[in-house]
């Protein structure tokens, strides 16, 4: 009888286990969020994307925004978990790429209603990089072929005028 | 009998136009040197190419056309429309190359919205945009929202009475200031000492939240024009929401309020004369319609209840109004919430709202308050026509400005413009029907585009069919312009082709 409690217990922490982890394993997309923010509100859930802009940090927790490539979304978290970001991303850089675990908000009662995530756990999944800065030397070659005929046209206006 | 346009009105119409061009080109090399600044070198090399072109289009036409003949109403209407259309060609070429807009066409787009200060987007990736190409999106607006003509105008020194019929024909109905010129100038006045305050605001506040101060000044300045110029564009792809701060929603609420007013409102309030402000018939239509139709928001969000407490319902609910109101099109919800979260009742409050628009010489689209206060006052006007003896006669007066006696052409040109408007929302949408989309999205879209708005409820991506943008292009276009100066370009071309 004990054995059978056992087992029955065991089964069922194994379920529990299972079911927590699943939620928060498979990361979902800023669409999925949005479109279907009803179905997640209160939800665990993990998001991946990429630090966009500004770390703003408001006492000891900072807003990070997070883009998957379709949509930013605000993750809210403990600040010291802000300090694991060395890139943001922004035209010289590509930011760090974030997996955030945490609770996901349709209308966030603590933040004006905003959609957002309370991170519970963040992970770096890729560091970000500096951006190169290339010039194409087409447009550079186009750009001299254009001051060139700029003066000519502008001499020539200058002519006809005296 | 159709008279064929002449030489000669080409030629006035290609010198002013290059003038235009030449000032929209030494403007635009303002991002050229913040580029230079910021050691952006790839972005600044796409506005010297830009700069370039621009001059030398500008030079061949004042080369060629050179006049020293004053614009007739015609000729004035005809440099306005086709001078926003030189503006858009010309302000996407560096959106173009730098390489964030799918094709020229989404670039177009994105000219137009700024310029027309409507604020829908097709630029992918806009997290990574360099800040002098950001800069000139913020800038667009600015320059659009105090009119590009104007702006233009109020460079140039020479003032006849062509300057007075670009100025109407931009969609100005009032002059401030006997002068045009000083008209245009007081404008700009107004409008740079609400550039110090309000990017002094929206910067302190950034800083306070936890951004660096420097791309807080970056980011307030282009907060500011977009908000003043009711225009909409954002820095960052999240628009508002990335700030995550009801206190820069509040400052926001406050410009762009400042920008749906009208310059003459202005002038009258920095000249002390605040006590006639609610007796105008401008305001009071405009407080009628925010009472009326924030109502229709309140009682949709309260019957589903998504947003918990004042704050929210404040930041999402009259945020999302205000904005939609005063035609600038600054979200603090996601584009795809309006249709999967929000109400019926509430959407059509916004869109109502967005019809409606702000105060007439302002930088709103719309209908505007006016127009509806004028019409208001020509109903009023027949009612009691009606109610006394037919021997006598109603003299309806009304205030606005000062003491002003109703008249039937003052009715004419409200309904007129008001029936365009009507008709400018329906045709978008039914364009928006024809490429699949169901009928009510594609009327918040259509009148999003055609009152100068800028609120998406998500038709608005670089995938959309070419021919939606194109639609939506002629929208903000005739939008922005009021029509006349655009009708008058169609019955230009048919004389061309069909005149003797």
């Amino acid at each position: 009888m004990i054995k059978y409690g056992l087992l029955k217990s065991l089964i069922i922490f194994c379920f529990i286990y299972f079911i927590v982890n699943s939620c928060y394993a498979q990361s979902l997309s800023s669409r999925e969020l949005i479109e279907n923010a009803k179905a997640y509100d209160g939800q665990g859930i993990v998001f991946e994307g990429e630090v966009i802009g500004d770390i703003m940090c408001r006492g000891q927790y900072c807003w990070v925004n997070l883009k998957d490539g379709a949509a930013a979304i605000g993750v809210w978290l403990p600040a010291e978990y802000a300090k694991i970001i060395k890139y943001k991303g922004s035209y010289k850089q590509r930011g760090d790429w974030l997996r955030v675990s945490g609770v996901f908000n349709r209308a966030c009662p603590e933040h004006a209603g905003q959609l957002d995530i309370h991170a519970k756990e963040i992970e770096k999944i890729k560091e970000g990089e500096m951006l190169p800065q290339e010039l194409s030397l087409k447009r550079r070659n186009l750009a001299l072929i254009l001051l060139v005929i700029l003066c000519i046209v502008w001499i020539s206006s200058k002519l006809k005028m005296n | 009998m159709l008279i064929k346009p002449q030489v000669q009105d080409i030629k006035i119409v290609g010198y002013y136009l290059g003038k235009i061009i030449a000032g929209l080109s030494v403007l635009m090399s303002l991002p050229l040197f913040l580029g230079l600044f910021l050691l952006e070198f790839s972005p600044a090399l796409d506005f010297s190419i830009a700069v370039a072109t621009g001059l030398i289009i500008s030079l061949i036409l004042i080369q060629f056309c050179k006049t020293s003949a004053d614009l007739n109403w015609m000729q004035g209407m005809l440099v306005v429309s086709l001078a926003w259309l030189c503006a858009m060609f010309l302000g996407a070429i560096p959106l173009f190359l730098s390489g964030h807009w799918h094709s020229y066409l989404d670039a177009c787009f994105d000219a137009m919205s700024g310029f027309a200060t409507t604020g829908l987007i097709l630029v992918s990736d806009l997290d990574h945009l360099s800040l002098s190409c950001n800069f000139w999106r913020h800038l667009m607006m600015f320059i659009g929202g105090q009119g590009i003509v104007i702006v233009i105008l109020s460079i140039m020194v020479r003032a006849g009475s062509g300057a007075f019929k670009m100025y109407i024909s931009e969609g100005r109905d009032e002059r401030i200031l006997p002068n045009v010129i000083h008209t245009a100038r007081f404008i700009w006045v107004v409008s740079m000492v609400y550039l110090i305050l309000g990017t002094a605001a929206l910067s302190l506040v950034q800083v306070f939240e936890g951004i660096a101060p420097g791309s807080a000044l970056f980011q307030g300045v282009c907060l500011f024009m977009a908000a003043f110029d009711t225009g909409g564009f954002a820095p960052k792809s999240q628009n508002i929401l990335y700030y995550h701060s009801v206190t820069l929603e509040l400052i926001t609420i406050i410009i762009m309020v400042l920008g749906a007013l009208n310059f003459n409102m202005h002038y009258a309030i920095w000249h002390g004369r605040k006590k006639n402000m609610f007796k105008d018939i401008e305001i009071r239509g405009l407080l009628f319609s925010v009472g009326l139709l924030f109502l229709f928001v309140a009682i949709g969000l309260k019957r589903i209840g998504l947003y918990q407490g004042v704050l929210a319902n404040f930041s999402k609910g009259f945020y999302q109004f205000i904005s939609a109101h005063t035609g600038t099109g600054y979200a603090t919800v996601y584009s795809q919430q309006f249709f999967n979260e929000w109400p019926a009742l509430a959407r059509t409050g916004l869109i109502l709202a967005m019809a409606l628009g702000g105060c007439a010489c302002s930088t709103t689209g719309g209908i505007k308050a006016l127009r509806l206060g004028l019409i208001f006052q020509a109903t009023l006007q027949d009612i009691k026509q009606i109610m006394l003896p037919e021997a006598s006669k109603v003299a309806q007066k009304f205030y606005h400005i000062k003491e002003v006696i109703l008249e039937d052409r003052m009715v004419r040109s409200a309904c007129l413009v008001t029936f365009f408007y009507i008709l400018l929302y329906v045709l978008g949408a039914l364009a928006g029907m024809a490429y699949g989309y169901p009928f009510m999205q594609a009327l918040f879209e259509s009148t999003s585009a055609g009152a100068n708005v800028g609120l998406s409820c998500g038709i608005t991506q670089a995938n959309m069919p070419a021919g939606l943008k194109i639609t939506y292009i002629l929208q903000m276009w005739a939008g922005r312009l009021e029509f006349m100066s655009i009708f008058t370009l169609i019955g230009f071309l048919y004389a061309a082709a069909k005149g003797r």
